[in-house]
């Protein structure tokens, strides 16, 4: 490995009862990365974070900061810094007490606090509210109060837990770009934890995938999205078909028309991953996996055409495409006859799964 | 712009609505709580003659009030704090304990703390006497472990016995409002404060407690209004020695029918209850404000 790891998980669990919310999860994450933990709600991703952050006790395995075991540690003695879902402002403080509240705490020159506020306040774009009381903001005041209260520590893990999901859209748009330009500018190892695949895509340079109290897979995002290891990380990030299939002397057969996709390995039944973007049509039954249009979705800049296909052994899949406006073949209307293609290399055989 | 004129005959109908809906109440608290408190307002600067009142203009009854009976006011302003202090500490370690620590238990053992409400003020207090009288639950055990030989009389009817019953009766009370401000409370914030690197306790005194100020002077002023105006408790398990203050006021009223000095001992223990309950806000404001 190349940069050491700042942040290592070792076997860390948790179990409630008979329920274990997080599997023994090993992780190594660098210096510098903005690192994210995406899952859907009830897969441990939050468990995990506040097991990091010292909020949870870990029922086995280990927190490690810098080579320094944590895992006893409470809150208070922990190098993390959290923003909480839900802000958790001191409702009773202005913003810039809210702010400065940590480093009164570790008694410090009252100029120094006053001038690493300012800057924080700078940093989050909050100047003008500064002796606003906290509660009279709005969420994405909030939220960036609640960013600028942990940053001043100089955390060396910030811990987000889903810090945007309260935004409406545009809001979060914008505070992905803030998120970023505050990551450049101050650095640190930052970790996302959030549903949302565009966001994660968006912000973090490392993701891990979790399902069920597991990490499916940890990855780049570009990884992540083009080698999918299972079925569900496939779906979980991005839209994919994933189409049933044989594999028979190591070669697939999609169906009627599709080339033959070599795949080596014993034979068995397989999902074909093929996103719908790496998908082409062309009118008419030519050459490509021979398909009747379905349905036609206009999504603004593109159009998504869901049509139905047969499988080699018979049965209708269906198969859906996103295209430019310009390259929908003329005559694409409900029942057309479509040929669909795709580059050499575009479909990902994985295991079949749910 | 003018207002049309239906907008304005239905706005008056609204109004005309509310105030009906309203009379009933009004009429009763000025009937029954601000007339009467009125005079006995006007009566106090009166003077008593042999079985009847003269009215007067004189401060002789609030001169008697604080001369003759300051050192019970003071005793009795002073249990006042006590029990109100003890009880809102209590109450809040409780309702703390219930919305924090104990879980899925805390609503059963609030209810339970609660169905005390259900017993009667005067039952209560019995129920002590019993309880730590001489032939009481407390000597018999103490003389079953072989603690003592006999009965200890240090028990009942002595100030002690009068802050125990009283903050017995008010725990109650006392845990409501802390209760709900408790629960109202996001649990985030305290996690927020560890976060920032408080511990436990600096985490109580800078965000727990002053985000439920409020609730904390609620409880003090209602446990320390009840305690310092008690005068059925002193009676019961308090010793002659130590009667309240209500109970000289009971006194003028019944025995001594000196209704002008009853209702000027009455709105001096008053006037000297709003002091100290204004103190108490402004100290708390002080002491539990965001910093």
């Amino acid at each position: 490995m190349a940069a050491a790891s700042l942040l290592e998980l070792r076997g860390l669990t948790r179990r409630y009862g008979t329920m274990t919310a997080v599997q023994p999860i090993d992780l190594a994450i660098r210096e510098n990365d903005f690192f994210a933990i995406l899952g859907p709600s009830g897969c441990g991703k939050t468990t995990l974070l506040r097991m990091i952050g010292g909020f949870v006790q870990p029922s086995d395995g280990y927190v490690l900061i810098g080579g320094r075991d944590v895992t006893r540690l409470p809150p208070d003695k922990r190098p993390t810094g959290m923003v909480f879902q839900n802000y958790g402002l001191f409702s009773h403080m202005t913003v810039r007490q809210n702010v400065a509240y940590g480093l009164r705490l570790r008694r410090r020159p009252r100029a120094e606090i006053g001038a690493e506020v300012e800057r924080m306040l700078d940093l989050v774009h909050l100047s003008p509210y500064a002796d606003r009381p906290a509660k009279d903001l709005s969420g994405g005041q909030k939220q960036r109060v609640a960013l600028a209260r942990a940053l001043i520590l100089k955390p060396k893990v910030l811990l987000l837990d889903e810090p945007l999901a309260a935004l409406d859209l545009q809001l979060r748009k914008a505070m992905h770009q803030e998120l970023l330009a505050i990551h450049e500018a101050i650095g640190g190892t930052f970790i996302l934890v959030s549903h949302d695949q565009t966001e994660v895509m968006t912000l973090a340079n490392r993701v891990a995938v979790m399902s069920g109290g597991r990490v499916a897979q940890e990855g780049s995002p570009t990884e992540i999205y083009d080698r999918p290891a299972d079925p569900f990380v496939a779906r979980f990030i991005g839209d994919a078909n994933l189409l049933p299939a044989r594999r028979t002397g190591g070669v697939i057969l999609l169906g009627d028309g599709a080339p033959p996709i070599p795949s080596p390995g014993a034979d068995a039944a397989v999902d074909v991953m093929l996103r719908p973007e790496a998908l082409r049509l062309v009118a008419g039954h030519g050459s490509g996996l021979r398909a009747y249009i379905e349905q036609v979705v206009f999504q603004g800049s593109h159009v998504r055409v869901h049509c139905l296909a047969k499988q080699a052994g018979g049965a209708e899949m269906r198969v859906t495409a996103t295209l430019g406006r310009d390259v929908l073949p003329a005559g694409s209307g409900q029942g057309a006859a479509v040929s669909i293609t795709w580059a050499e290399g575009a479909p990902l055989v994985l295991p079949a799964g749910a | 712009m003018r207002m049309p004129d239906a907008e304005r005959a239905q706005l008056r109908r609204e109004g005309l609505k509310t105030a009906l809906l309203m009379a009933p109440a009004v009429i009763v608290f000025i009937g029954l709580f601000v007339a009467p408190l009125a005079w006995f307002f006007v009566q106090s600067f009166w003077r008593n003659a042999t079985f009847r009142v003269v009215p007067d203009f004189q401060f002789g009854n609030y001169a008697t009030a604080f001369r003759d009976y300051g050192g019970v006011l003071l005793r009795t302003l002073g249990t006042g704090l006590e029990v109100g202090g003890i009880t809102t500490v209590l109450a809040f370690f409780f309702a703390y304990a219930v919305r924090f620590a104990l879980g899925r238990a805390g609503p059963l053992i609030l209810v339970i703390a609660l169905t005390t409400l259900f017993g009667g003020y005067v039952v209560k207090v019995y129920a002590w006497r019993s309880l730590l009288g001489l032939d009481g639950i407390l000597n018999g055990a103490l003389m079953a472990a072989g603690l003592t030989d006999a009965p200890v009389e240090a028990l009942l009817f002595n100030a002690g016995a009068v802050t125990v019953t009283l903050t017995h009766y008010l725990l109650p009370l006392a845990i409501l409002p802390l209760y709900g401000a408790l629960a109202d409370m996001d649990e985030t914030v305290i996690a927020a404060a560890r976060d920032s690197g408080a511990s436990a306790p600096r985490t109580m005194f800078d965000i727990v407690l002053p985000q439920i100020r409020p609730a904390l002077i609620a409880s003090f002023a209602m446990s320390f209004l009840l305690a310092a105006g008690d005068y059925v408790t002193p009676a019961l398990v308090g010793s002659p020695g130590n009667a309240m203050y209500g109970n000289f006021i009971q006194s003028q009223f019944g025995l001594r029918m000196n209704t002008p000095l009853g209702a000027a001992m009455s709105f001096s223990l008053l006037g000297c209850c709003l002091l100290i309950l204004a103190t108490v806000w402004l100290v708390m404001r002080r002491v539990l404000r965001a910093r």
